[in-house]
């Protein structure tokens, strides 16, 4: 293998770490704010060893059995030099460029989205060996600081491309209250910002039940900052929702694995009452993938499209969870 | 230690931030017997900081080329070196003292360390005081929540604009627990307590306890405290060399600055020159009665100080009640004490009045010397 052409063997290259903007709050950052500083932070998932760096040679290697397909590493290459094939465990290719193949093209199309070959792709890696996290939906839902929220900024700033910036835990005053609240995962282009209120699953974010009043609370002074800022361009702020999504497919859904479905019914009910939305990690993965495999239509055109549409309230790798009636349901994508 | 030692021997004065890491000197890397290898790029890193690609390196200083903590982690540190005797603040910088230098020289396993950091401990004021409370547990056992440290809480009010603001006199809890923890490790490394077990006290407690010392999370609650080293301490004519001076006889004020919090910290800020005389005071009449080996007497104390109160009182509170709350001071400033008659308190060690004075008006202290 070729020598990494981005990095020195004594920086520590993005294909294995992520680079936070630090802000004084929610204010500055959508204010167009120069950021504070920059905070360089290793992945998790990393440091647990699903990437060998070898110093000499100055490139890295992909550990398979601890790979869950996380995307983080092919991504963060600022030439994406990894192969992906249908085994789907990217492969290391360091100064070789980017070898995205015929079958993983194959594998991620439009018409798949809604069938089961994201269950195939996060399948596979659910197999993975790794003793720290077994499968994506475990790395998530493990830690919502640490696992959830940085992996999300990576993605997030990986699909809106070049000139989005990044930035983790961003603090928001709240009038009335005496602590102050931090947004989870923000990303701003010039175009538009997205903001995610990270909760690392279902059941934890039901039992923790902060999420209703934190998610009125920012969507509250997001409004006022914006309105302050000038800067009048789409944001949307949703519940990023780690762990397994079918917790959030509606109650009677033949998938659905929702423990408590009077807890998941109020939850759907509060969402489409608020027009607050929730998007699960893995929905967010399928993006990624779809990115990755060079699809035509812009992966986040279906979060928009969440974001704007009065019936959808969640967004999972398998379609829109859609309020229907007094009921919801799954809706597979357009 | 060591890297200030190597960079600043004794005679040179050094600043805060010539003490944060540096890639360009001498630093923590070269020194540092605790860092981490990173498991994927090799190089070593501090195990206090919870990003190892930190640009501020070290956890106990930060660097030169990040310091988002605003100095306050070099700042602590100092400031406990300086309260252990080991630096001494000088011409608005620090220099290293002949105990600093001796200690920085030990290696952790060296049978002098002990007894050269035990002296140390004895020298501060807040640990001083927590010594003071290991009257109270007769057994030698106590829960770490059962220490009293900070600021006491004197519950005076004051109106403005028709409004009723309480004073904030007291530290905040978080406060409150970090300080306990880090002079019950001290207490630990320096033998005067070990946790609660049926082992005997150690020669060697920085060697036997080091990974409790250094853990992140303290795990450890109930303590046994070695009674006969306490026992030693309580027969010997203390004086506490470096309690708290003047400046430090209250909280940070600035520190309000949560949501809703302004009208509390102006007020504060306000009457905070007089929290100060008061808690002056009351550590000046300890330190006189330690002196004369007598017992203050708090109600004669509480009528001194109801003759100024300009300098001693917050208008429309009670100067007696305010006294007996603020008596708390003198452990948290190194001139514990116990009850001994009725309203009157015995204080077990003085302190050096002239740290003690640092930046005290001239009037109080004129006005204490004749009337008390």
């Amino acid at each position: 293998m070729s020598s990494c052409p981005h990095f020195t063997p004594d920086v520590i290259p993005s294909c294995t770490a992520f680079e936070r903007l630090v802000f004084r709050d929610i204010h500055e950052f959508l204010n167009d704010g120069a950021a504070r500083h920059k905070e360089r932070q290793d992945f998790p998932l990393v440091t647990a060893g699903c990437l060998q760096r070898n110093s000499e040679s100055n490139s890295i290697e992909v550990v398979e059995a601890k790979c869950v397909g996380c995307g983080f590493c092919v991504t963060g290459c600022p030439s994406m030099s990894f192969k992906i094939d249908d085994s789907l465990a990217p492969m290391a290719r360091c100064g070789e460029g980017r070898a995205v193949t015929h079958q993983f093209r194959q594998l991620v199309t439009h018409e798949n989205i809604s069938s089961a070959v994201f269950r195939k792709l996060t399948g596979i890696f659910a197999g993975g060996q790794s003793k720290n996290f077994r499968s994506f939906a475990d790395f998530t839902s493990s830690d919502e600081v640490k696992n959830l929220s940085p992996w999300a900024m990576r993605a997030l700033t990986y699909l809106l491309g070049p000139g989005s910036e990044g930035a983790l835990e961003v603090n928001i005053a709240i009038e009335g209250k005496d602590r102050s609240g931090r947004l989870d995962v923000c990303v701003r282009t010039e175009r538009e910002v997205f903001i995610f209120e990270s909760k690392k699953d279902f059941k934890a974010m039901m039992s923790e039940g902060r999420v209703f009043d934190q998610f009125l609370d920012y969507r509250i002074e997001i409004d006022r900052s914006i309105v302050e800022s000038g800067i009048h361009r789409p944001c949307h702020l949703m519940v990023l929702l780690g762990g397994e999504e079918t917790d959030v497919f509606p109650p009677g859904h033949p998938e659905s694995s929702a423990h408590d479905s009077d807890a998941l019914r109020r939850f759907l009910k509060w969402l489409h009452s608020n027009q607050a939305k929730t998007v699960s990690a893995q929905g967010l993965l399928w993006l990624l993938y779809g990115k990755l495999a060079g699809l035509e239509r812009d992966p986040l055109e279906l979060l928009r499209k969440l974001d704007r549409t009065d019936e959808y309230v969640a967004f999972t790798s398998q379609g829109f969870v859609c309020a229907d009636g007094d009921d919801f349901k799954l809706c597979t994508f357009d | 230690m060591r890297v200030l030692n190597s960079r600043f021997p004794t005679g040179q004065t050094f600043s805060m931030k010539d003490a944060k890491y540096s890639s360009d000197a001498r630093n923590i890397l070269e020194f540092c017997t605790l860092l981490k290898q990173h498991p994927i790029h090799g190089f070593k890193y501090c195990p206090f900081k919870a990003n190892p690609l930190d640009k501020a390196v070290c956890g106990l200083t930060n660097s030169i080329q990040a310091d988002t903590t605003k100095q306050k982690e070099v700042s602590n540190t100092l400031n406990a070196l300086e309260g252990l005797g080991f630096l001494d603040r000088k011409e608005g910088g620090f220099r290293i003292t002949a105990e600093g230098a001796a200690f920085a020289t030990l290696e952790i396993d060296s049978e002098d360390l002990v007894p050269l950091f035990r002296r140390a401990c004895l020298r501060y004021g807040p640990f001083v005081g927590m010594l003071g409370q290991f009257r109270t547990f007769p057994a030698g056992v106590v829960t770490s929540g059962d220490l009293t440290v900070g600021y006491p809480k004197t519950d005076e009010m004051l109106e403005v604009n028709g409004k009723t603001v309480r004073v904030s006199t007291e530290s905040a809890r978080d406060a409150n627990v970090r300080t306990r923890s880090c002079l019950l490790l001290w207490a630990i490394a320096a033998g005067f307590m070990k946790p609660h077990g049926i082992e005997a006290f150690p020669s060697d407690p920085q060697v036997r306890y080091r990974q409790l010392i250094n853990a992140d999370i303290r795990a450890s609650r109930k303590f046994d405290i070695n009674l006969s080293l306490y026992e030693e301490f309580l027969q010997s004519p203390h004086r506490t060399e470096r309690p708290l001076d003047y400046s430090n006889l209250t909280k940070n004020v600035g520190s309000l600055r949560e949501n809703g919090q302004a009208l509390q910290r102006d007020v504060t800020m306000a009457v905070d020159s007089v929290i100060k005389n008061r808690r002056f005071a009351i550590c000046f009449a300890l330190n006189r009665a330690a002196e004369r080996s007598e017992n203050v007497d708090v109600g004669g104390l509480v009528s001194v100080l109801a003759g100024a109160e300009d300098m001693f009182a917050i208008p429309g509170n009670d100067v007696g009640a305010a006294v007996r709350r603020d008596l708390q001071i003198g452990f948290v400033a190194g001139i514990p004490f116990e009850a001994a008659n009725p309203d009157s308190v015995m204080p077990i060690c003085s302190l050096d009045l002239e740290v003690l004075s640092a930046g005290v008006p001239i009037e109080v202290v004129n006005y204490l010397k004749v009337a008390t």
